[in-house]
């Protein structure tokens, strides 16, 4: 991939204009299943011989412990809130994301700076600070969003142990309900979402349809950008649950169609009774 | 940044390398202030306890990188205008800054950060009614420092660059790359300078004459003598 940023580079990194490993963002609002569809590519990816290295908010080292601390506590102020997490961000960006693109791998990353943006947007911050701020982050590959709508995301949030504090946006409105609040969070959320769609160029995903589908729309948009870091040879595939989407890679196994292979074992069978 | 006159309070900051001599100024500034019978607020860089836990830790393990170092600082800062700075502000206080934006500006671009992103990233920050800026050669500043304080830390010294596998030349080739960012900072924002070589009391003198004129209208301190929580022991 190449390297670029939104706006300025990371100082003192000093990286080569091309980065061997690709950059994949998954991103959408909470309980959408963005860690279902991370699992599924994963597996897929690392099954064809792709070396995968996946990642999410707030897993730094830096700072992302101490940013579940300060939530407990509420304390923490819009702005600071939101520089809290661009930093525990750009640890993860420097310390994490960038070694393994430099190693090769593709990296499969749980939100970027489009949630973080998002976030801080709807509790006030101004859209061309935040976009300044992280104009140190690298372009990504491709971003899927998983798009859904908020009467479709309320059956997940309930099933996913009901309505969140934070996923609410309870630390800034003044909703008489969770529900309200979620309702108006997750609606001022994926507006945003949605002025970004245009701006960076989302792959919109249909998070509305089963998994499957869902997934077999990933595979397709993530195929053409790591096609060329898959070795060749035999595919294993997992018996529980093989995709349905068959990238254009051409093998012999894979042009017997199961039609034959099922005459070819009556056949077998029938010779073995004669 | 924003502009102060939205406040009915008064910010003063003051600026300038390890060891010009900023701290002294301000703690007697504070002080007579006090006596005056003005309520003043104390604001110090790196102080934010929400914060510290990851600073130090960055700091201790070296986890920070100059991107990091940065967000981290401005991290500490959005919680000290949003606690220490703003609310004593609206409140009609006089607001006392050791260290501000300005040393960001210093030390990030001395880091290799980009000015620009710097100053936009802390473009939320209230102007300062005075930005003081205490002017010392660099051979004042070192001597001060290095012969009261021989115990330089990693970062201080500016060690994360690797100028130099010597601390104290480390420590010495860092300040010498933040004063000279300083000198772009002071003609950019037009900060007061005041000659730090001077004797103590003669800075202390232009410091309060340059102040005088904007403590019309303040918050009076309370009777019991008490405003505001005192500045803290030592270099942030």
């Amino acid at each position: 991939m190449k390297t670029e940023f939104f706006w300025t580079p990371i100082p003192g990194l000093g990286l080569p204009d091309e980065l061997p490993g690709r950059l994949i963002v998954i991103e959408g609002t909470d309980s959408v299943g963005r860690s279902t569809q991370m699992q599924l590519l994963r597996s897929w990816l690392e099954r064809r011989g792709v070396a995968v290295h996946d990642t999410g908010l707030t897993r730094g080292r830096l700072a992302g412990q101490d940013i579940q601390t300060a939530k407990q506590g509420h304390t923490m102020g819009p702005r600071t809130q939101c520089l809290f997490y661009a930093t525990d961000f750009a640890d993860r960006l420097e310390t994490e994301i960038v070694p393994a693109l430099r190693a090769g791998y593709v990296v499969v990353t749980d939100r970027y700076i489009y949630s973080l943006m998002a976030r801080s947007a709807v509790r006030g911050m101004e859209r061309e600070w935040l976009r300044k701020l992280y104009g140190f982050a690298l372009k990504p590959t491709l971003t899927l969003y998983l798009k859904i709508s908020v009467s479709g995301l309320l059956p997940r949030a309930l099933s996913a142990g009901g309505f969140d504090f934070w996923e609410s946006g309870m630390d800034y409105l003044a909703e008489e309900t969770l529900y309200d609040a979620f309702v108006k969070h997750q609606s001022a959320l994926l507006a945003e979402f949605e002025a970004m769609t245009a701006e960076y160029g989302f792959t919109v995903i249909d998070a509305s349809v089963d998994v499957r589908r869902g997934f077999e729309e990933v595979q397709r948009h993530v195929w053409p950008v790591v096609a060329d870091l898959v070795p060749s040879g035999d595919v294993v595939t997992d018996p529980l649950f093989e995709p349905a989407y068959r990238p254009g890679e051409v093998r012999n196994e894979d042009r017997r169609s199961l039609s034959e292979r099922v005459r070819e074992v009556l056949t077998a069978l029938l010779e073995e009774s004669e | 940044m924003q502009p102060s006159e939205q406040y009915r309070g008064r910010l003063f900051v003051v600026e300038g390398i390890d060891g010009s001599g900023k701290s002294t100024q301000i703690d007697l500034l504070y002080k007579w202030l006090l006596a005056r019978g003005q309520a003043a607020f104390f604001s110090e860089w790196n102080s934010s306890p929400l914060v510290k836990r990851t600073t130090s830790r960055g700091k201790r393990r070296h986890l920070l990188q100059p991107l990091t170092f940065s967000l981290i600082h401005a991290t500490d800062f959005a919680d000290r205008t949003e606690r220490t700075i703003i609310p004593p502000l609206k409140a009609g206080a006089a607001v006392l800054a050791d260290r501000y934006v300005y040393t960001a500006f210093a030390r990030d671009g001395a880091r290799g950060c980009d000015p620009a992103w710097i100053r936009q990233l802390y473009s939320f920050a209230v102007r300062p009614t005075v930005g003081f800026y205490f002017r010392v050669p660099l051979e004042v500043a070192l001597d001060r420092i290095l012969s009261g304080r021989p115990e330089l830390k990693y970062y201080e010294a500016g060690m994360d660059l690797g100028l130099a596998d010597d601390v104290v030349e480390s420590f010495k080739l860092f300040q010498a790359r933040i004063l000279q960012e300083y000198d772009r900072i002071v003609e950019e924002f037009n900060l007061t300078v005041i000659d730090g070589t001077l004797p103590i009391g003669v800075q202390q003198q232009q410091v309060r004459e340059i102040v005088e004129p904007f403590l019309d209208g303040l918050l009076p301190r309370p009777d019991d003598g008490r405003s505001g929580p005192p500045p803290r022991e030592g270099e942030a």
